[in-house]
């Protein structure tokens, strides 16, 4: 993987559960502004907690980080506070709960600490609604009573208003339509691009995902197993073997690079 | 949470069935005869000092199982102890009823106001009987006020003593040993109670994150009947309080009495039996000592003067500190000084977190 | 007709309070008991300026206003920061003993006498004729102030963005920190502008009435009208802060002084036996056993 300029490192993360047991394991990767990386793996592999420690909103009482760095452009921004990260660029669209829906449409997109006052907020706004035309209706409209869709587009639309360098998105295809996703995941691939973010994708949709990412990892119960060009990934057979954790007969090729990866996370 | 089970408490529930280490036992007989000679060591002002404080052991272990088991906190206890209180008051007076009737109707009467007041509350989330038992407080006190002014002409009720077979209860040794005895009751059937399933559930109810919200209905029951078995305890203490005092006045039930039973189970250690009875001995010791040290080293004089609340304000310092530092009360300090030499060891280790 | 001002009056001071206490609790989930207790401070601060130089009273209370905001900022930052996230007991048990500890040190610095604000402010006594009443300077700014407050952080809640922050990171504390808004930067401020509720009521309590460590208990009073309107509610305010004065006066005038004393929490307990979300409170709101 070639890097262009300096951007997301992590390595060697290493996450402990306080009630016992192991999160993450020697995890690394690295997301570059204006690349998209996926980030998959099965439900408890450990994806969230990752993107977690990255943006700084592990929730203390239930795990903490033990090991390994974090570093954004060279600086360490492991143990900093979640605004803090959310201010210098790494913003997070969680999983749950990814929106504020007592506010309104237009109240979510003000919100954000980097909104944009008078003037500058129309433009902000107008921005926003050119990208997902579908909440231009609903811009008064509590965030709670729109459709799951939206909601996913209206959180993704405040994650931008942040100004974002580094962009990390946990499952937003769930529960969605395959139009919408696909609508969504377009847009991901246009943000990147133009805006110059570095996109980290979380996510089950293995192949939708990996067809619009550049590079890809696999996590497997808390350990990078796969990792590697996001084409060259799409294209293996073994590819559902890799993710679900299942040993297939013959397979130097996987464990070669399973050795690799470890090699490089140690 | 810590394993009461496991530790060796006063209560007589070490006899039963298990096999106690030679120590243990040498301890607890000590101990018992320590308490059973009392009235014969100690003059009459530490006996009563000493009454006093069993009483606080009944009224911080009904505390304790609503907040420390059922995870509930009843700012209403000044109130209900008012309650039994006056209900002694109001029977001895009115009807001349004899002692075991008095605490069985004052208990009653506690279990139902805790009824009442439980009910609405246990629907909301835990602040709502906050407030709630703070109203029962204050309704109650009004109420006992206005019945001190028109029947008493103000100034409080005597309670006559009352005979117990051949003892009377104005004899301060004979109180000694029914307040102990019934001090020793509660602890026991405290103790008991949280082994058995009711206990077992409420416990499950105050750890909430787990399985509660799963068990929906009953969650809301189990609370309702902690809080009225608290407030029946609660008022069983008052109307031995009256006993004991052989006076009743309102004067004696502020909303301050509250915050002295709210230290002694924050203090003493939440869900802890011994921690209960070791909150209720230290805060019921802690004024008598105060005023003490403050006859004794030159203060100014507003400290004397103030005195009232300069007790209280060494109770709220007492709570903060325990609440911030050490949540597991006294109880809790002890284990953690004993382990500070194997934490030293053993750094680079995740700790423990502190889990009120 | 007097006793229609009377409950007038009363319920302004009560929504003083409530609107304060409301703020706090929408803001951080907390009910701050010492509430009554800052209001006492509250008084005594404008007690302590006065007596000490002889300003003009509004400059008295403007340095009370300051600094019950400092205190209170400084009583979210410092004790119930730490502890938000512990079981529901422990803040309000924080903010109890909090309140204590004003107590005590007011009772130790200032003694248990009573002081008449008034007197020391030497406030002006305007007053003018409507109605067969002597309407006062002092109980008209009483009613405007309190109207005043009201309006202002209601309408500051939802206009202002740093309103709808707080809104924010009242619904999702997380998610804004994700958003980069400080949490604790916005409850800062928020506990501090609800303090100005509380001195502000001391102020008219010291000046109408007297000034001692015991009227802590008027304001645990004032926060009933908030229980009684619905915990997180504005709207529920007025109406609840009249329900109660006027429970309370009429019960003072008709029925017994002693009983009157406590007629908020008799209200309160009887609203949230019948309707626990309070009078315009939404079922959902106290969600969860």
């Amino acid at each position: 993987m070639t890097r262009t300029q300096p951007g997301l490192e992590v390595r060697n993360l290493g996450v402990l559960y306080r009630a016992g047991g192991t999160a993450l394991h020697g995890v690394s990767l690295a997301v570059t502004p204006g690349m998209i990386t996926a980030l998959v793996g099965m439900n408890g592999a450990g994806k969230t907690t990752t993107l977690r420690a990255i943006s700084g909103s592990l929730d203390a009482r239930l795990a903490e980080v033990t090991s390994g760095t974090v570093t954004w452009q060279g600086e360490s921004i492991l143990g900093r506070f979640a605004h803090t990260l959310a201010r210098k660029g790494i913003v997070l669209v969680p999983e749950r709960e990814k929106v504020f829906q007592t506010l309104t449409v237009e109240e979510n997109l003000s919100v954000p600490v980097k909104a944009p006052a008078g003037a500058e907020r129309h433009t902000m706004l107008d921005e926003v609604f050119k990208l997902f035309p579908a909440l231009l209706g609903r811009r008064n409209i509590l965030a709670g009573y729109l459709s799951g869709g939206e909601r996913q587009m209206l959180a993704i639309g405040q994650a931008l208003v942040m100004q974002p360098r580094i962009l990390l998105l946990d499952e937003i295809s769930l529960g969605l339509a395959p139009v919408i996703v696909a609508q969504l995941l377009r847009a991901c691939t246009d943000m990147a691009k133009a805006l110059d973010i570095g996109i980290l994708i979380v996510d089950q949709h293995v192949h939708a995902v990996l067809e619009i990412a550049d590079d890809a990892y696999i996590l497997q119960r808390g350990r990078v197993v796969l990792q590697g060009g996001a084409a060259e990934m799409l294209a293996r057979a073994d590819l559902e073997a890799a993710y679900l954790g299942l040993k297939s007969a013959a397979n130097d090729r996987e464990e070669a690079t399973e050795h690799a990866a470890h090699g490089h996370a140690a | 949470m810590t394993s009461d089970a496991a530790r060796p408490t006063r209560s007589a529930q070490g006899s039963r069935g298990r096999f106690l280490a030679l120590w243990q036992a040498v301890w607890l007989i000590a101990v018992l005869a320590i308490i059973v000679a009392m009235p014969w060591i100690a003059s009459a002002f530490w006996l009563g000092i000493l009454r006093s404080c069993a009483i606080a052991v009944i009224g911080a272990l009904a505390l304790n199982i609503l907040i420390g088991y059922t995870g509930q906190i009843s700012l209403g206890h000044g109130g209900l102890m008012a309650l039994g209180a006056f209900s002694a008051a109001y029977l001895t007076n009115t009807f001349d009823m004899p002692f075991v009737g008095v605490l069985i109707v004052a208990s009653a009467l506690g279990g139902i106001v805790g009824l009442i007041a439980g009910l609405p509350g246990v629907r909301l989330r835990g602040l709502y009987l906050a407030v709630t038992t703070l109203g029962v407080h204050f309704a109650v006190i009004a109420g006992a006020t206005l019945y001190q002014s028109k029947v008493a002409m103000g100034t409080g009720f005597r309670i006559p003593s009352a005979a117990l077979g051949p003892w009377q209860t104005g004899d301060g040794r004979v109180m000694y040993y029914v307040l102990m005895l019934f001090a020793a009751a509660v602890t026991v059937f405290t103790a008991n109670l949280l082994r058995s399933r009711v206990g077992r559930a409420w416990i499950a109810v105050r750890d909430r994150d787990l399985a509660a919200e799963a068990m929906g209905v009953h969650a809301a029951r189990t609370k309702v009947e902690a809080f009225v078995l608290t407030s029946a305890l609660t008022a069983l203490a008052g109307a031995l309080l009256a006993y004991n005092q052989r006076f009743v006045s309102v004067e004696a039930f502020s909303f301050s009495l509250t915050i002295q039973y709210l230290a002694m189970v924050i203090i003493g250690g939440m869900a802890s039996i011994p921690g209960s009875i070791l909150g209720a001995f230290f805060i019921t010791l802690l004024p008598p000592a105060i005023e003490w040290l403050v006859g004794v080293i030159p203060t100014p004089d507003t400290v004397s003067t103030q005195l009232f609340y300069v007790q209280e304000g060494l109770f709220a310092v007492l709570l903060l500190v325990f609440l911030y530092v050490e949540p597991r009360g006294l109880v809790g300090l002890w284990p953690r000084l004993r382990a500070i030499p194997s934490r030293l060891r053993k750094r680079g280790r995740l700790p423990a977190p502190m889990h009120p | 007709m007097q006793t229609v001002a009377n409950v007038v009056l009363l319920g302004s001071l009560y929504l003083l309070l409530a609107t304060g206490f409301v703020l706090i609790y929408r803001g951080s989930r907390v009910m701050n008991l010492a509430y009554g207790d800052t209001m006492a401070l509250g008084a005594y601060v404008i007690l302590l300026v006065a007596m000490a130089s002889h300003v003009n009273w509004t400059l008295a209370v403007l340095l009370a206003l300051v600094i019950g905001v400092l205190i209170g900022a400084a009583m979210y930052w410092l004790f119930v920061r730490p502890v938000q996230d512990h079981p529901v007991y422990v803040p309000i048990l924080v903010t109890i003993a909090l309140g204590i500890l004003i107590r005590t040190c007011i009772s130790l610095v200032f003694t248990s006498q009573n002081r008449y604000l008034d007197e020391v402010l030497q406030i002006p006594k305007y007053s003018v004729s409507l109605a067969h009443l002597q309407i006062n300077f002092i109980d008209a700014a009483l009613v405007g102030t309190a109207l005043a407050y009201l309006l202002v952080v209601a309408l500051g809640l939802r206009r202002t963005s740093f309103g709808i922050r707080m809104e924010a990171v009242a619904e999702n504390a997380d998610l804004a920190a994700l958003r980069g808004i400080s949490p604790a930067g916005v409850l800062a401020p928020v506990w501090g502008i609800a303090m100005i509720g509380a001195v502000l009521a001391g102020f008219f309590i010291g000046v109408r009435t007297t000034v001692s460590p015991d009227i802590w208990l008027i304001g645990l009073k004032g926060l009933t009208p908030a229980l009684v309107g619905g915990l997180s509610s504005f709207r529920g305010l007025v109406p609840g802060c009249l329900l109660v004065a006027a429970t309370e006066v009429l019960t003072i005038q008709y029925i017994d002084p002693v009983l009157g004393e406590v007629a908020p929490f008799l209200v309160m307990l009887a609203v949230l036996w019948v309707r626990p979300w309070g009078l315009a409170g939404k079922p959902e709101q106290i969600a969860r056993v």
